[in-house]
């Protein structure tokens, strides 16, 4: 009879790597700051934290900034932060008014004004406002035109540019814990086979951002695959390194030699980048965080993350 | 004669769900009495106690489908790419229509210290064009719905519901099922972080590849 012979079944899923424990490539770790001890960031002046094994060497490229201040050569290398640092960016200060979230999938045009170098985004405390969660301080978010200004106000500068969505100490405990966002992000986007777009919202999210900053990420992704998705989608393009291989000299090096040789990086700055960093607010070179590629200092803001509690 | 109102019953059904349907379906005769069901289909005792007017239930026999069984047990090695494992139970209630019930649980690593996890559920129903349920060619249509979480640093959550429809093959062989199917969904869903939230919707292809057992 039919269905009459059911027998015992034994199913047996072997899902190789989807339950891996790897440790995460772009994990933040103090030690990637100890290879560039004892070298001349005088000589150089590309700003990164190059991977080991990369095209750039340790002598041309570091987390460290040369620049002249009345008259003087001197140099800023990026402060190294601890666990701890990170716990109090996130536990010590709350927003006072969340960042809105983005109601559709795309970035408002940025103002006519562009991406001014000389604003910068500060947090400015608000003990008049009641304790947050744990008894965070509330803190608002606010753009000044100038470095002074913001220092005139009492504000505690976070990064180079306008106020956006990834301004807050949240996001940036996220940006310092992870010097490589690209790839986490990039990989966020193979997640979710029926429900793609809220998948990748989530896994972005789940990275540690505020629901805005994850989705000026979201949005940027989506932004990319539109535009990039013939050389972003080449295995090859994907995993080619951010900069070409690069000698340095002792006579410094030439402007052209740290063209992204990356055309999906390359196709990424050009379609959304302007775009993202006005929605976004932080950026890692505004926020004196070295990344993997290797940039010049000259958009580098030098900013040292701690943010002292009033009253405490 | 309480098994044969019942049968008659079930005839009209399919029938008239043949007649709905199109496809080779509507070619078929629709029977319209049948004393006695025909207990089995196989070689070995050929139309046994099958009437003439009872053609309709007995073409599997000579068929390219020419399955006993009823019902499936299937994984979706396609989801299984993202992390996703998902196990479903196929039941055919007629020659041309079966229903369907999925579970499944989402565990992949979200590239942080978090874990994304979740768990979903959907059912609903195949109707075959060629063939006899649950194998054959057929269109399927499904509603169900989802929750996923984030575990780690923070609380982040996706709740959302999905409905779509898709067209598909389904074969089996000795016991093993196998099943292709290729659609659409749509999905509507609220992402939470902290205390904010915000609404999205999307179509997406909806892909099957599904590997299991018939009994």
């Amino acid at each position: 009879m039919r269905g009459s012979s059911v027998t015992s079944l034994v199913l047996v899923l072997t899902l190789a790597g989807a339950c891996g424990n790897t440790p995460r490539s772009d994990e933040y770790s103090p030690q990637d700051y100890e290879r560039f001890e004892g070298l001349d960031a005088r000589r150089y002046t590309l700003f990164g934290l190059p991977p080991g094994n990369g095209p750039i060497s340790e002598e041309c490229c570091m987390p460290t900034c040369a620049y002249v201040e009345d008259g003087q050569t001197k140099t800023w290398t990026a402060p190294r932060y601890t666990n701890e640092d990170l716990q109090a960016l996130r536990d010590d200060w709350e927003l006072a008014e969340p960042w809105p979230v983005f109601e559709g999938n795309e970035f408002e045009p940025p103002p006519p004004e562009g991406l001014a170098d000389t604003w910068v985004c500060g947090v400015l405390a608000r003990p008049d406002l009641q304790n947050g969660v744990g008894g965070a301080m509330p803190y608002d978010l606010v753009s000044y035109p100038t470095h002074a200004e913001a220092e005139e106000a009492g504000a505690m500068i976070t990064h180079g540019g306008k106020c956006g969505a990834c301004s807050s100490l949240r996001n940036l405990a996220v940006y310092i814990a992870n010097p490589n966002l690209t790839e986490p992000i990039r990989r966020c986007g193979f997640t979710g086979l029926i429900d793609r777009d809220l998948s990748r919202l989530v896994c972005i999210a789940s990275l540690g951002f505020d629901l805005p900053c994850a989705q000026a990420w979201d949005i940027n992704t989506r932004n990319t695959q539109k535009e990039c998705l013939k050389v972003c989608g080449d295995p090859g393009e994907r995993k080619a390194p951010g900069n070409k291989p690069y000698e340095c000299s002792p006579e410094g090096f030439l402007p052209n030699d740290i063209n992204l040789v990356n055309k999906c990086l390359a196709c990424d700055e050009e379609y959304s980048l302007a775009l993202f960093r006005a929605a976004a607010g932080r950026s890692r070179r505004g926020s004196g965080l070295p990344s993997p590629i290797c940039r010049t200092c000259e958009n580098v803001h030098r900013i040292e993350h701690r943010y002292p509690v009033p009253g405490r | 004669m309480i098994q044969n109102r019942d049968h008659r019953r079930a005839c009209i059904v399919v029938g008239i769900l043949a007649i709905g349907f199109g496809g080779s379906a509507a070619a078929e005769p629709t029977p319209t009495t049948c004393e006695e069901e025909p207990a089995t289909c196989d070689e070995q005792t050929p139309q046994p106690k099958c009437k003439e007017e009872c053609t309709y239930r007995c073409t599997c026999k000579r068929g390219i489908y020419a399955t006993d069984y009823k019902n499936l047990i299937l994984i979706n090695a396609g989801s299984t790419f993202a992390g996703r494992v998902e196990l479903e139970y196929e039941r055919a209630l007629h020659d041309r229509v079966s229903v369907f019930g999925a579970f499944y649980a989402v565990a992949f690593d979200s590239l942080g210290n978090d874990k994304l996890v979740g768990f979903g559920g959907l059912g609903g129903a195949r109707v075959n064009l060629v063939g006899r349920a649950p194998e054959g060619i057929w269109f399927a249509w499904q509603i169900g719905g989802f929750r996923r979480n984030a575990r780690g640093s923070q609380d982040v959550q996706l709740r959302g519901m999905q409905t779509g429809g898709m067209f598909g093959w389904t074969g089996v062989w000795k016991r093993f099922a196998f099943t292709l199917g290729a659609g659409g969904t749509y999905t509507c869903g609220r992402v939470r972080v902290l205390q904010q939230s915000v609404k999205d919707q999307e179509w997406n292809p909806w892909l099957k590849l599904g590997l299991g057992v018939a009994f």
